[in-house]
């Protein structure tokens, strides 16, 4: 039933926002029943569920979520949880804490087993660490990620060292430290190439563009109604009444409603 | 009463109204709202009840319990604490002292010190 999947979907989109938004999940899970609860019994009685979380669904997610949170700080946005930004960039931390530990413990191993292996003279560090750069390099351009590339660069490093006869012990905190050096510059560009926006797709196509009220828009009536190209889209606006006829622009989107204003440019 | 004049006054005197009725009878949300809506109070807006239902439960002048439901997901209802019922009854003294003081202006009258 659509009106079934509108409530689990504000739910669950409401419970994401809590949660990244650092609400504990105890709080969390009880805000969620009663959030459902309410919604079920609201549409039972013939409501919408755009009726009770209002015009703006990242407003009354963050009303409430308000009153629950100790700590403060930056937080990340609506949008941010909808987009699944603020998750790209907590599981990129991860990632990056993953590597440097990986580093750490590929460089601790390898001074270990190299320190015990007296025999191992310079000439066969160097080729060793060579051979790691190229294999590193290589397998980088087969690979997505510059997970490789700050290894190889490490590995180059400690071979130019082995090439001068440097100590073993200054050939692995090289590699580890070029290693860390390299990734964190790498992931400069990593994180510029998911600055570009992606093809908007669904109602984010509309962003920004212009549209015609055909039902006056009263946020306080829950009542708005315009036309999008070929397309006809409830809509709301930031408190003001707009009056049928007028061209207006379409600032974001909440739910399935655009929230748009007058458009000053006509 | 224009709708948005009488939402900003609402805003100031919900936590109350809230309050006042958990204090007649432990309520859920929903329940809250049809309670509003049926005394009056139409413009109660229901995503403005959970925040404040929060922020009275924060002060420990309420408190919340789930129970069971034949149908649907469980319900949380609120009960008032001793806390509340003090503060009711001084908001309640607050409130009659601040609309007593607004007819007067309203009607032209003259304060009476008592």
């Amino acid at each position: 039933m659509s009106t079934d999947r509108t409530v689990t979907e504000i739910v669950a989109d409401c419970e994401r926002y809590w949660l990244q938004t650092r609400v504990p999940r105890k709080t969390a899970d009880e805000m969620r029943t009663e959030l459902e609860q309410h919604l079920l019994e609201a549409t039972s009685e013939g409501k919408s569920p755009s009726t009770v979380v209002g015009p703006d669904i990242a407003t009354f997610a963050e009303a409430w979520a308000s009153e629950q949170r100790d700590r403060s700080g930056q937080l990340p946005s609506w949008q941010d949880v909808k987009s699944g930004n603020s998750e790209r960039r907590r599981n990129a931390r991860y990632a990056l804490l993953a590597y440097v530990l990986i580093v750490a413990a590929i460089t601790a191993l390898g001074f270990v087993v190299g320190k015990g292996d007296e025999a191992m003279d310079f000439e066969v560090w160097r080729w060793v660490w060579t051979i790691l750069a190229v294999v590193m390099l290589i397998g980088e351009m087969f690979t997505a990620g510059f997970f490789l590339l700050p290894f190889g660069i490490g590995a180059g490093a400690a071979a130019l060292l082995a090439w001068f006869e440097t100590g073993l012990a200054v050939q692995w905190i090289t590699f580890f430290a070029v290693s860390i050096i390299s990734l964190l510059y790498v992931r400069r560009f990593v994180h510029h190439q998911d600055d570009f926006e992606p093809t908007p797709v669904a109602s984010n196509r509309f962003l920004h563009a212009k549209a015609i009220v055909l039902e006056t828009i009263d946020p306080h009536a829950g009542s708005g109604m315009v036309r999008m190209e070929s397309e006809e889209w409830r809509a709301t606006s930031d408190g003001e009444v707009i009056e049928a006829g007028s061209e207006v622009r379409v600032e974001r989107i909440t739910g399935s409603r655009l929230v748009v204003a007058r458009d000053e440019t006509t | 009463m224009s709708v948005e004049r009488s939402s900003q006054l609402l805003k100031g005197v919900l936590d109350m109204c809230l309050l006042a009725i958990i204090a007649e009878e432990p309520s859920y949300g929903y329940e809250m709202v049809r309670k509003l809506h049926e005394r009056g109070l139409s413009l109660a807006s229901e995503g403005s009840i959970y925040p404040l239902l929060s922020r009275l439960q924060r002060q420990e002048l309420i408190e919340g319990y789930l129970v069971a439901s034949t149908e649907g997901p469980r319900r949380k209802y609120y009960r008032i604490l001793p806390d509340g019922d003090e503060r009711l009854a001084t908001w309640k003294a607050e409130w009659q002292e601040l609309t007593e003081g607004v007819n007067r202006v309203l009607n032209g009258g003259a304060r009476v010190d008592r």
